[in-house]
């Protein structure tokens, strides 16, 4: 079966050419399929005589589907499809073709229609995958190239020809170039530009009155016309065509060479006129440019480039990444990304825009031309595979040695959302299912489930939605949704209201006008519309942190009466019974759990938060409520300072302190735990989040853990500084460098029982015989710091596995 | 809060992502490569660590079994496929990697990546076999199957010798390494040996991607509903003898199955198969006072409804209320359900069931952990069952397939009845 898909510049010819192709097949007895690409479904008009109804991806699956959308045309033996496509301005038209061409090949059309061909003709902006979609696997087996003699047409196809060459994997020949001439003169230039590129004219065809008139009749010339000077040559074209396409060969010019070429000047890249081999231009001289622009190479680490930039007289040390695998914060250059190594000890502060300005300067070199400078050419390291991790983890390709942690990503900062408002998720039901409570990587993350098993199905929540964006949406345009979407959320969020519409990645392909629709929803409901990138709902971008604001601000001070108790415990749920006992036992008044957010805020003298917060704790100032965040109520010494700050908030004298029974149990606990060791592992730049808390969000861990009786070390990975306050502590601290090492350091520890992870039953840990805790045995309060102290005991007696596993 | 935000509620289904995580899980050594954003890989917490307590996919020291590219949709890149080769090379090269799944979110298939032709022209060190769902609206059974025909597509033709005794499952859905399904492909073992048929290799079982290969060798591949095109490719591959069925389930469906793979391999089931199905039934029977005349409300898959719908009929209960987390699919049901919703909103499931009140309505409900999340009919007795199962987990053999699977299946729905829950 011929397999035939034209290309080439918009308006030269091609759909002439295809259709008076596909007729001209049939004519020698043959039966074929002549599928339009095109949104413009204008393809097929010569062969049917009409528009035929597009292909539609919502019109459901099936084979059924897809037949229904072939069209019997006016030519004997020839059947049409179009694919259609967006109105202009709309959707994405390279999605519908490869929707089209999906379902074509889930059916089985082109095997089991019958068809002796396929004839392809695909628009002339070639600008996304999807009209590249005949190329795939399964599909075309010959491209033509259509083209004139002119400048831009010969352009066009050197760029479709680089196209055509790539997708030579699955098998597609280039058959060579159809060349449809303004002038007859141009024949030599189409020549000399396919003989430069290593590729044949197929057949000349030029101007004729005979193909103005058959258009206009809606038949093709050269059924209507046999004996035109066109009809001749097409079926010179077509013979040339059906013959044999040459396995590769051809070499597509540099755009270097090509320029020269169009100049009318020899060139010294493509295939000269008297043959060889492709010669590439010549690489920019990168090196120079990166000597004048101040960086020096200075190594490789994990596929990242590293230089010394030269600022002044001081040596800053810079990492290059590819762009795919850059960090957040970077600055994306071209194809790479650049950023300060992050030890930038004894240099003089630097702002980032600097380097950001002159990495700028190099933005006409790709990172191959970078990789070129470091020696690494024709090498180039497999680029990181990134795993699931928390997101300040950076990791090394699979199989390099990675070194996972034990302390996993609390650093992120996030926002509160606005009880009230609404967040739409513009989005496919895979983004609908980007979160998940509990699971291993949530046990890495430190979030498991709050409640009993169960999934909460993903963002079904009060107050949030995903659009279900379809292939419809894709091919067809997705405005309608989006107004339907923003508006069903203002008129559940009510007038002045905030509805935050998040854009997820393939809505965002189609770069709709969302910011009119936001405006008419506005218009409609009387609710704030905010636009927001992505489906990071708590991710704290400094508008939307101000928005949240004002709008929780606006909903305390409506919400404002006479406080009728003394704290509200904030953001965090129900507060715990031991914390709850303990201000009862201080005379502190707590609103009772379960009341509506705003108005339990509104009835406290005090807020009670966990952890700062970028959008609450101005909503609260601005709504003149006062709030505190305490240190985290746990160990005694943790809950007594944070009894003390809810206290000083309220301007009530009085401390916290253990009853004597509780003291009591404390020391026999204390007792209990004399001789065991508990470790914490950990990099150099984490002891102070092990000091402050941060590292477990909040709970200041270690200092627990002595003041229990259990004795602490800190296991140290790498030689990096240590902040001084740690050694007032009495932890004792070990480095280490390697896997090996650690498990050794693990094995060998007398005493040591327990070992900190947040990875729950961390297999590390239990194959070198010890014990993984993490902050599930924690409990606030001092009753809360007592039963901590027996589970923890009862851990480090504990050995199931040591006797089992 | 006051309000909630019904009218943008989700459809009650799951993603095909999903199913190719799902697949990705099912073979020991699959290396799952998601050309995406990291937000792609929350989909294994569906499954490790929340529905299948033994998965592998991901790891305490990093090693994980899934993979993503971090590729964006902006800004655009200028060589995606440079790119991609580079992360196939990458996921190639994890250690242990037996095959390389390649999927891709739906953006990037929007940009028209030849998915196909770079796994091809990746697959040297290991087979990497591209499951790219083609629509967004796919869902995870679709994505499933997807996968399951990818790895065949990676196990290659391979015409080999084959006893016509020898029996591939294809298209099993293994959604987890726990005893329930080992206690399936046990149980079904069981049965094809005692018909003189060797069970050879069922697709997929948690074996590795080099064990899948023993389905090449067998005489009959038996097409089980969640992977039929991967059952038609790997018996066209191998030239095997090719039947279709649907799932084992209850002691007439056992029996049905049992004849329709006997059949294809040309061998009579003995008569010690059918006192097998006897046994069996008798010790389901001091239940069937409890059930008879009990209807079930079902949600979950739809093949796993087809096959349950049957049993209740044999044990005469009924299921005549389906809420299935699908696409619409064609069943082959020998009565019409009263209610039979496919992938509904949520707040539509619940008023539909709400409106057969009294002795018209369900005395219990079988289906995921959805049903109770989502509050579809709260307070009916529930037994959880399918995929995801988050509160229910079975550590050793408790097989729900075959004649020791029917008779598990019988105690669970008389303990849900009784107690609320089995």
């Amino acid at each position: 079966m011929e397999r035939i898909v034209f290309f080439g510049k918009g308006g030269i010819g091609k759909s002439t050419i295809a259709a008076n192709l596909s007729a001209a097949l049939a004519a020698r007895g043959g039966r074929v399929l002549h599928i339009g690409c095109d949104p413009k479904s204008d393809s097929t008009v010569s062969l049917a005589g009409r528009q035929v109804p597009p292909f539609s991806p919502a019109a459901g699956g099936g084979p059924g589907s897809v037949i229904s959308c072939v069209h019997p045309s006016r030519v004997k033996g020839v059947d049409c499809m179009e694919a259609g496509g967006p109105k202009p301005g709309m959707g994405c038209a390279g999605a519908g073709i490869g929707a089209m061409l999906d379902a074509i090949g889930d059916s089985g059309l082109l095997e089991k229609g019958g068809y002796s061909a396929a004839v392809f003709d695909v628009l002339g902006d070639v600008v996304c995958g999807g009209f590249a979609a005949p190329l795939r696997a399964g599909f075309a087996g010959k491209a033509v190239i259509v083209t004139s003699e002119e400048s831009l047409s010969l352009y066009a196809a050197n760029k479709l020809m680089a196209m055509v060459k790539n997708y030579s994997r699955n098998g597609v020949r280039l058959a060579g170039l159809a060349a449809n001439l303004k002038d007859p003169a141009g024949e030599k230039r189409v020549r000399e530009f396919a003989a430069a590129a290593g590729t044949r004219v197929l057949g000349v065809l030029l101007r004729d009155p005979a193909v103005t008139s058959a258009e206009r009749l809606g038949r093709p010339a050269a059924l209507l016309f046999p004996r035109s000077d066109f009809a001749r040559r097409l079926v010179k074209l077509a013979a040339a065509i059906k013959a044999p396409a040459p396995a590769g060969g051809f070499a597509p010019l540099t755009d270097h060479a090509f320029a020269e070429f169009a100049a009318g000047r020899p060139f010294s890249g493509g295939r000269p006129p008297g043959g060889g081999r492709s010669v590439r231009s010549r690489p920019p001289a990168a090196a120079e440019a990166l000597k004048a622009a101040g960086f020096e190479p200075a190594g490789v680490i994990k596929g990242q480039l590293v230089y010394d930039w030269r600022r002044g007289r001081s040596r800053y040390r810079v990492i290059v990444a590819e762009g795919m695998a850059a960090r957040p914060g970077m600055n994306h250059v071209s194809d790479w990304a650049v950023c300060f190594h992050p030890d930038m000890r004894g240099l003089p502060a630097l702002d980032g825009g600097e380097l950001a300005a002159a990495a700028g300067g190099l933005s006409h070199l790709s990172f191959a031309d970078l990789l070129a400078c470091h020696g690494l050419s024709g090498t180039r390291p497999a680029p990181p595979a990134h795993l699931p991790q928390s997101d300040d983890i950076i990791d090394s390709p699979p199989g390099s040695g990675q070194w996972r942690g034990f302390l996993l990503g609390r650093s992120r900062r996030e926002c509160a959302v606005p009880p009230g408002s609404v967040m739409v998720e513009h989005g496919d039901s895979d983004c609908l299912f980007s979160s998940c409570i509990g699971g291993r990587l949530n046990m890495f993350r430190g979030e498991q489930a709050a409640s009993g098993p169960g999934p909460v199905f993903p963002k079904g929540e009060p107050g949030t939605a995903n659009t279900g964006f379809s292939d419809g949406d894709a091919a067809g345009g997705d405005e309608d949704r989006i107004l339907g979407a923003m508006t069903a959320a203002g008129r559940a969020a009510g007038p002045g209201a905030l509805v935050e519409f998040y854009t997820g990645c393939s809505p965002m392909l189609l770069a709709s006008d969302s910011a009119a629709l936001a405006a008419e929803a506005r218009r409609l409901t009387g609710a704030a519309v905010r636009l927001e990138p992505y489906n990071n709902f708590t991710a704290p971008a400094e508008e939307k942190v101000k928005a949240r604001a004002a709008f929780m601000a606006s909903r305390f001070k409506a919400a404002a009466r006479r406080p009728k108790a003394d704290v509200n415990i904030a953001g965090g749920g129900a507060a715990p019974a031991p914390l709850l006992r303990l201000l009862d036992r201080l005379g502190v008044s707590v609103v009772p759990a379960g009341a509506d957010f705003y108005e339990a805020a509104a009835s406290a003298r005090l807020q009670v938060l966990e952890r700062p917060d970028p959008a609450l704790c101005p909503a609260l100032d601005r709504a003149g409520l006062k709030w505190t965040v305490p240190p985290a109520p746990y160990g005694f010494a943790g809950t007594s300072a944070w009894a003390a700050d809810i206290l000083k908030g309220l301007g009530r004298p009085g401390r916290a302190a253990p009853s004597p029974a509780e003291k009591k149990a404390a020391a026999a606990l204390r007792a209990a735990a004399a001789g065991t060791g508990a470790c914490f592992i950990c990099e150099a730049e984490q002891v102070e989040g092990l000091l402050s808390g941060a590292a477990f969000g909040g709970p200041r861990l270690p200092a627990a853990l002595e003041e229990a009786g259990f004795g602490v070390s800190v296991f140290v990975r790498g030689e990096g500084p240590l902040p001084p306050r740690s050694r007032e502590r009495s932890w004792r601290v070990v480095r280490f460098s390697s896997d090996g090492e650690l498990s050794g350091l693990l094995k060998k520890t007398g005493g040591l029982r327990l070992v900190y992870s947040d990875i729950e039953m961390d297999r590390r840990v239990l194959e070198a015989g010890k014990i993984p805790f993490s902050l599930s045995v924690l409990l606030p309060g001092y009753e809360g710091a007592l039963e901590t102290c027996r589970r923890l005991l009862r851990l480090a007696r504990w050995d199931y596995h040591g006797t089992y596993l | 809060m006051e309000h909630t935000f019904k009218k943008a509620e989700s459809p009650l289904s799951m993603p095909a992502q999903l199913g190719i995580f799902l697949a990705a899980n099912a073979v020991s050594d699959a290396v799952l490569a998601v050309d995406g954003l990291h937000c792609a890989i929350h989909k294994a917490d569906y499954i490790a660590g929340n529905h299948d307590l033994r998965s592998t996919l991901l790891s305490d020291d990093g090693r994980h079994r899934v993979l993503y590219s971090m590729a964006a949709p902006l800004p655009q890149e200028r060589d995606p496929e440079g790119r991609l080769a580079g992360f196939l090379r990458a996921s190639a090269g994890s250690p242990g990697a037996g095959v390389v799944l390649l999927t891709a979110l739906p953006f990037l298939k929007l940009t028209g990546a030849d998915y196909s032709g770079l796994a091809a022209a990746a697959g040297e060190r290991v087979p990497v076999a591209d499951a790219v769902p083609s629509s967004m609206e796919a869902d995870w059974l679709d994505g499933y199957a997807l996968a399951l025909d990818a790895l065949v597509r990676a196990l290659g033709p391979r015409k080999t010798k084959k006893n016509r005794r020898d029996v591939a499952l294809v298209g099993y859905m293994y959604d987890r390494g726990e005893g329930d399904h080992a206690g399936n492909i046990a149980e079904l073992g069981r049965l094809l040996g005692a018909c003189g048929l060797r069970l050879r290799c069922v697709l997929p079982s948690g074996a590795a991607f080099r064990d899948l290969s023993a389905a090449l060798e067998a005489g009959v591949v038996v097409s089980l509903p969640y992977g039929r095109e991967a059952a038609a490719r790997l018996a066209s591959a191998s030239g095997a003898r090719l039947v279709e069925t649907g799932l084992p389930m209850g002691f007439a469906g056992t029996a049905r199955w049992l004849e329709s793979v006997c059949a294809a391999a040309g061998v009579k089931p003995p008569s010690s198969a059918a006192r097998l199905r006897r046994e069996a039934a008798l010790s389901a029977a001091p239940a069937l006072r409890a059930l008879a005349n009990r209807k079930a409300a079902f949600f979950g898959d739809p093949w796993l409804f087809g096959a349950f719908a049957g049993f209740a009929e044999e044990l005469c209960m009924t299921a005549p209320f389906a809420v299935l987390a699908c696409r619409p699919r064609g069943l082959s049901l020998r009565e019409v359900p009263e209610l039979l919703l496919f992938s509904p909103r949520a707040g539509e499931a619940r008023e539909a069931l709400a409106s057969f009140p009294g002795c018209g309505g369900p005395d219990l409900a079988v289906g995921n952990s959805f049903w109770r999340s989502e509050g579809l009919a709260p307070g009916l007795p529930f037994m959880e069952f399918g995929f995801p199962s988050y509160g229910r987990h079975a550590l050793s053999a408790e097989p729900f397939l075959g004649y020791e699977g029917a008779v598990r299946l019988v105690s669970r729905l008389l303990n849900t009845l009784q107690s609320g829950a089995g």
